[in-house]
């Protein structure tokens, strides 16, 4: 328990002390919301917590790509990650700790959003409704934590940022997180089910109209879950393979 | 006396290079050993098994009995890496902390920073810190655990005198206290100043196991630099090189060998005498076909 802090410790305050990390993880949601999506959000509340619902999704993307993907990238090539390793502790203060920086990080960035939201639009989500949201979003996130996960032991440090941000923008952008499905290209619509980010809307969605999560978009990020849990454990251990021999 | 560490006929390959190649050692409780060897002869690949950082083919390692790969194994111990490089945006005072605090009873922060200057270190950026700091704090971070073992890689490379001695009285008062050191060094003065045993490595292999005094003898050897018409062949030396008229000798004993070539009326100038590597003596006294070709001619 006590490592787990310590490596709290290590992990969140180097990410707090870099802007190359905590401007576009905090930051960029709030701001492009804050041009395209508070606009439209200013007479119609259904427009505005749809809206709100759809950039907090992207949001909590950016963690995953770039605490998860880019941070292991980068600290991979350290030489300090080998003195680490000879420290007296396992793997899981480490994990405990990146977990628990993404949950700071996600407060940090949907909280900024959401005070942004209260000011700027016409939303008027209840309590239970931001509560689903939160919730939904921290559920949804679990596949997007092994993506990145996976880009991180299977990426060089240098390539890691252009590669996090080739999978960050399209998705978000394929999965109607900055333009609603409905209004996307037809045979964009028509990929919707095998995008992930499609379903974590989906989720984010149902949460702001108050409804039941669909079934069809828990099973398929559950799939996903499988999916990037299995390419994450096997650059892991190619990463692994390649450190100890 | 008990084993500290223990390397069990282990061989460890990195694609077609072997690194080490059956090699079994003991260190025991209370012991100061130096692992003296050029570059690539298997010394941070050594440290690497007994710290939990690869794992060998064939053989195995073991810490106080246990497995280093299991982190229990690893609470009694300190390492300094061979090359430090530290997180970018970490001070120095925090990493002492994260280093400390995995340990049950760490020295304490004020004996830390005190034994290795880091007053007026403790807020600056660890990754901003010269190279020689660095490596000093490295040092330092081996000893915050208060380990039983410590290992040292190439603990003092590219560090000034003064940071050196300070580093190595603090050694010193280590091993003096009962703590069991395992140091790596291309150098035998730094083997000398903390060692009483050595083992030489070459070639991912022991090559000798003995005490200081010994393998310093057999590794003082020096370079004879001399201009002359016709080769100097002496029996107190032998020729490594040869430019032109520049011939290139190498001796265990120069005075003998520089008497002899008087003696023997051999004509020379221009005669420099410098220390030999380490890479020289080894292949004077231990590789095998220079031991042949020696005893041919």
């Amino acid at each position: 328990m006590t490592l787990g802090i310590t490596y709290l410790k290590v992990v969140a305050v180097p990410l707090m002390r870099s802007p190359g990390y905590w401007v576009p993880v905090v930051l960029f949601p709030s701001l492009l919301f804050a041009f395209f999506g508070a606009g439209p959000s200013e007479d119609d509340p259904r427009i505005a917590g749809f809206l709100l619902a759809s950039w907090s999704a992207f949001a909590v993307l950016g963690i995953g790509f770039f605490q998860f993907g880019v941070s292991i990238a980068q600290s991979r090539e350290e030489k300090w990650t080998d003195f680490v390793r000879t420290l007296p502790a396992g793997a899981m203060p480490k994990i405990t700790a990146q977990l628990g920086t993404a949950a700071l990080f996600l407060v940090l960035a949907l909280g900024l959003l959401w005070i942004l939201a209260f000011f700027l639009t016409s939303q008027s989500l209840a309590t239970q409704q931001y509560l689903q949201l939160g919730f939904s979003l921290l559920v949804g996130m679990v596949p997007f934590l092994f993506l990145g996960v996976t880009l991180g032991f299977a990426l060089p440090a240098r390539v890691a940022v252009p590669i996090a941000n080739l999978f960050y923008l399209p998705l978000s952008y394929l999965g109607g997180l900055w333009i609603p499905p409905d209004q996307l290209p037809k045979i964009i619509q028509d990929l919707g089910p095998f995008v992930p980010t499609r379903h974590l809307g989906e989720l984010a969605w149902a949460a702001v109209l108050g409804v039941p999560p669909p079934l069809a978009s828990i099973g398929a990020l559950g799939v996903f879950t499988v999916l990037f849990l299995a390419t994450a454990v096997f650059f892991w251990r190619r990463d692994e393979v390649s450190r100890s021999n | 006396m008990a084993i500290a560490a223990e390397l069990c006929d282990v061989t460890v390959r990195y694609r077609s290079i072997t690194a080490l190649n059956c090699v079994s050692l003991q260190l025991n409780e209370g012991e100061a050993l130096a692992m003296l060897g050029p570059n690539g002869a298997g010394k941070t690949t050594a440290i690497g098994l007994l710290t939990g950082l690869c794992k060998s083919r064939q053989g195995r390692a073991l810490l106080f009995g246990q497995n280093p790969r299991l982190p229990e194994a690893r609470g009694l111990i300190g390492v300094t890496p061979q090359e430090a490089s530290f997180p970018i945006n970490m001070k120095v005072g925090e990493l002492l902390e994260f280093v400390r605090s995995h340990y049950p009873e760490p020295k304490s922060r004020e004996e830390i920073i005190e034994a290795f200057g880091l007053t007026n270190l403790l807020d600056r950026f660890a990754s901003r810190m010269s190279g020689g700091q660095q490596r000093n704090f490295a040092v330092a971070l081996a000893f915050s655990g208060n380990p039983k073992v410590v290992f040292l890689d190439e603990p003092t490379t590219g560090l000034d005198i003064e940071a050196r001695s300070k580093i190595w009285s603090y050694v010193r008062r280590y091993r003096d206290g009962g703590g069991t050191l395992l140091l790596t060094t291309h150098y035998i003065e730094e083997a000398e100043a903390i060692a009483a045993r050595v083992i030489l490595l070459n070639e991912g292999e022991i090559v000798e196991d003995s005490s200081v005094e010994e393998i310093k003898r057999r590794v003082n050897v020096r370079i004879l630099k001399l201009t002359a018409l016709r080769p100097p062949e002496i029996a107190t030396a032998s020729i490594q090189n040869r430019e032109g008229d520049r011939y290139t000798l190498i001796a265990s004993d120069a005075d003998a060998a520089v008497r002899e070539l008087v003696t023997a009326g051999h004509e020379f100038s221009d005669i420099e005498v410098l220390p030999a590597s380490l890479e020289d003596a080894i292949s004077i006294h231990w590789a095998p076909q220079n031991l042949r070709e020696t005893g041919d001619k």
